[in-house]
């Protein structure tokens, strides 16, 4: 998730801009396309990793930033939580998610432990079984919400289903400056 | 205790810190499970998959989704607890998650292969902790408890362990 950050617009930091969150109901049309979106990306993140290949992953992508193999981690780690708090809003009302250190997940052991393929096998997994069940909510269950205590927001699906598939294409981008380095 | 429901009996959690030799046999049970849940299913087959392991009960498919939920937010657990002090973490309604569309829709491969991915990354996790971090902390609002990482990791062996035995009923 993207921090709120003085140099707002760095192309660097933010390769596909900041996400635009919609303000009304989306139709099933976009939504199909952000759900593909969130389809495409294990494979996307896969190809681009081969593309950069395995010493340029060891690389920041700017400096100061994670590098190409904390990028992968973070992802999984991360779309994990999304995933469970599409869960939450769905059996729960208006539930408070659990916000978590991105920064301090990404220094624990097993990110330099694990090699990426075994975060890009769990991130093929997971996507799976998140667009399964985005594939099948219902109109209603589109305009769930859970509320986000750190940003004292509260996000629709839709909204939030905007917010993760950006979430997605703006770490691939992080891979693609590698890639192109 | 029902032995259909408990087939390997309650967890025991672990009321002193554990020696580095019984954590390495836990963090093993961990490491086997993805492997020994994927062998199950394949000797159940699709079908009898679809059946409770005891009436009323969890079918073997939604016990396989049930296991990649709740082992992802163990995960999360660890990690909440090494990242922040005593942690409350976020209880979920593990029956309604159960009965959400995509453990109807997915294959249990699916949930196989996720667990087989996650249980190395924690599993990685678990054997790089020095030992100070095993008495780390997180609170669950619900129970009102507070559990030490050790005693997390036996629970979950346990919790593992317990649903392997559901699918082991599923064969008998």
């Amino acid at each position: 998730m993207a921090s709120p950050s003085p140099s707002v617009d760095d192309p660097i930091r933010f390769p596909i801009g900041r996400p635009t969150l919609p303000t009304a109901p989306l139709s099933p049309a976009e939504r199909a396309t952000y759900i593909q979106q969130l389809a495409d990306l294990p494979a996307q993140l896969t190809a681009a990793t081969r593309r950069a290949g395995g010493e340029r992953l060891q690389q920041p992508y700017r400096p100061g930033g994670w590098t190409g193999r904390q990028v992968i981690h973070h992802v999984a780690d991360t779309h994990q939580q999304l995933y469970s708090r599409f869960r939450l809003a769905l059996t729960e009302d208006n539930p408070t998610v659990r916000p978590f250190d991105e920064a301090g997940w990404a220094e624990l052991p097993d990110v330099a432990a694990t090699p990426i393929t075994v975060s890009l096998s769990l991130l093929e997994a997971l996507h799976q079984r998140w667009v399964i069940l985005l594939q099948h909510l219902t109109e209603a269950q589109w305009q769930r919400t859970f509320y986000h205590p750190r940003y004292h927001t509260t996000l629709t699906l839709e909204q939030a289903l905007v917010q993760y598939a950006w979430h997605g294409r703006h770490h691939l981008g992080h891979l693609g400056l590698l890639a192109q380095a | 205790m029902d032995a259909l429901r408990y087939p390997i009996g309650p967890p025991q959690l672990p009321m002193n810190p554990l020696t580095a030799t019984e954590r390495a046999a836990l963090i093993q049970q961990l490491a086997e499970l993805p492997a020994q849940l994927a062998a199950a299913a394949e000797r159940l087959g699709a079908v009898r998959l679809q059946q409770p392991y005891r009436p009323g009960g969890w079918t073997g498919h939604q016990v396989i989704h049930h296991v990649a939920d709740s082992h992802l937010n163990s995960y999360v657990r660890f990690k909440l607890a090494l990242t922040e002090d005593n942690p409350t973490i976020k209880p979920y309604d593990e029956a309604t998650w159960a009965t959400l569309p995509d453990v109807a829709a997915e294959p249990a491969s699916v949930s196989l292969s996720l667990l087989a991915s996650l249980h190395q990354r924690w599993v990685a996790l678990l054997q790089h902790l020095p030992e100070a971090q095993w008495q780390r902390t997180f609170f669950h609002p619900e129970s009102r408890k507070t559990t030490t990482l050790d005693q997390a990791l036996a629970l979950y062996a346990w919790h593992g362990r317990h649903h392997l035995a559901h699918l082991a009923l599923l064969e008998a």
